[in-house]
């Protein structure tokens, strides 16, 4: 490969660089410079480009739609009942033809995506905080999951999420001083520990009596071992 | 797809891509009030239309194509009126940290980009859109997505250059 294609492919979008571009910047002296050299120009125009977003901004979102949702009621009774007529002459067709394929989407999506999907949206923010979470805060959202968190004194965040299709107990534990986020995922279940390590982040996700655990954190950032999550939670 | 079912995935679309939707709109808008009323207008047809959305893996370049569209249909039409290099000037410092002469600089060249140059970008650093994400969002192939990116680039690393070279020295 040569210097000039190198530069192309790198400056064009250097998250994408095929394996030919990648062994061509190992051996060249030049292109690792200019790898250098534009990976500082990438993070200033990323500091340009993107701006603080204020933080209730999801939240005046989610409101917006619930706000105008349309009310059921509020719609006449004829396409109610036209509605309804339709309905009812589209399953008697669908009965008789074969089963669909059932299950929403984001089910298929795997569960180690979910929860880092999941962490790139609050992560940063939720390991911000340091000092131990209120006992009783903590305890309160937990109960909703019906557990209890039996390493209280190491919590430093706690809020209920959506995970995929259902809900999960977002927290941080200080493992090691080193903030450590753990996900429990009553709805969620697998068959086997599932490691993984990707876009920045290592961790395991395993199976409990009821749903499963994620275990995550920064590549650099030691996480507990497996036997973590048996000793983490109680159900109540 | 049932209500709860779906209440919860346009919550996690919304949770998940919130930030980075106002940040393109407010590169498409260039005023921050209209930009929110841009992503409010975008999620409630993304969840009008939540069914159509087959491939959740996609979800992110879905998003922006209804932002990128709906700022089509809405908003195209009011710039020349409303937008003077002033106005825009004001509202991304408004929106920003970056103060010092080098972010400047930046700001203006990006703000001076054909749109065809600077919607691949935007689309690229903010939401993080593979190359062939970003073209079928923009509507074109992969390997113009590829030129305008480079063009683009290379456009603002000139900016840079001048600055780059009497530190050099």
């Amino acid at each position: 490969m040569k210097c000039d294609d190198f530069k192309f492919e790198y400056t064009v979008a250097p998250n994408e660089i095929g394996a030919e571009a990648q062994n061509h910047q190992l051996s060249c002296a030049e292109c690792k410079s200019f790898v250098e050299q534009q990976g500082k120009f990438e993070q200033q125009l990323e500091g340009v480009i993107n701006c603080t977003v204020r933080d209730d901004l999801r939240h005046s979102l989610r409101d917006h739609v619930i706000r105008h949702k349309p009310v059921f009621w509020g719609f006449p009774k004829v396409s109610i009942a036209l509605a309804a007529s339709l309905l009812m002459a589209v399953g008697i067709v669908s009965i008789n033809q074969a089963p669909n394929q059932g299950s929403t989407q984001y089910s298929a999506l795997p569960i180690d995506q979910l929860v880092v999907e999941h962490f790139e949206h609050d992560g940063i923010t939720s390991t911000n905080v340091s000092h131990q979470l209120d006992p009783q805060q903590l305890a309160q959202v937990s109960k909703q999951f019906g557990v209890r968190v039996t390493l209280a004194d190491d919590i430093s965040f706690a809020e209920k999420c959506p995970i995929g299709d259902s809900y999960g107990l977002h927290m941080v534990y200080q493992y090691h001083d080193q903030p450590v986020t753990v996900i429990y995922m009553p709805e969620i279940t697998l068959r086997g520990t599932l490691p993984f390590q990707y876009a920045g982040l290592h961790g395991w996700v395993k199976p409990l009596k009821n749903g499963s655990i994620a275990v995550l954190g920064g590549s650099t950032i030691e996480i507990p071992a497996e036997e973590f999550a048996d000793e983490a939670i109680e159900w109540l | 797809m049932r209500q709860k079912s779906k209440q919860l995935e346009y919550e996690r679309l919304v949770l998940v891509y919130s930030d980075e939707l106002l940040r393109y709109a407010l590169w498409l808008c260039r005023d921050k009030n209209m930009a929110e009323d841009l992503v409010q207008e975008t999620c409630m047809r993304a969840w009008k239309s939540l069914d159509k959305l087959r491939d959740t893996s996609s979800s992110k370049a879905w998003l922006m194509t209804i932002l990128r569209n709906e700022h089509a249909r809405q908003y195209v039409r009011y710039r020349p009126d409303m937008v003077d290099l002033d106005l825009d000037m004001l509202s991304l410092r408004d929106t920003d940290n970056d103060t010092s002469p080098d972010a400047f600089a930046l700001k203006q060249a990006l703000n001076e980009l054909a749109d065809e140059y600077k919607e691949p970008l935007l689309l690229q650093v903010i939401a993080g859109l593979s190359c062939e994400e970003i073209a079928s969002v923009c509507g074109i192939t992969k390997s113009a997505t590829m030129t305008r990116l480079f063009r683009a680039k290379q456009k603002l690393r000139d900016v840079l250059r001048p600055e780059e070279d009497q530190v050099g020295k």
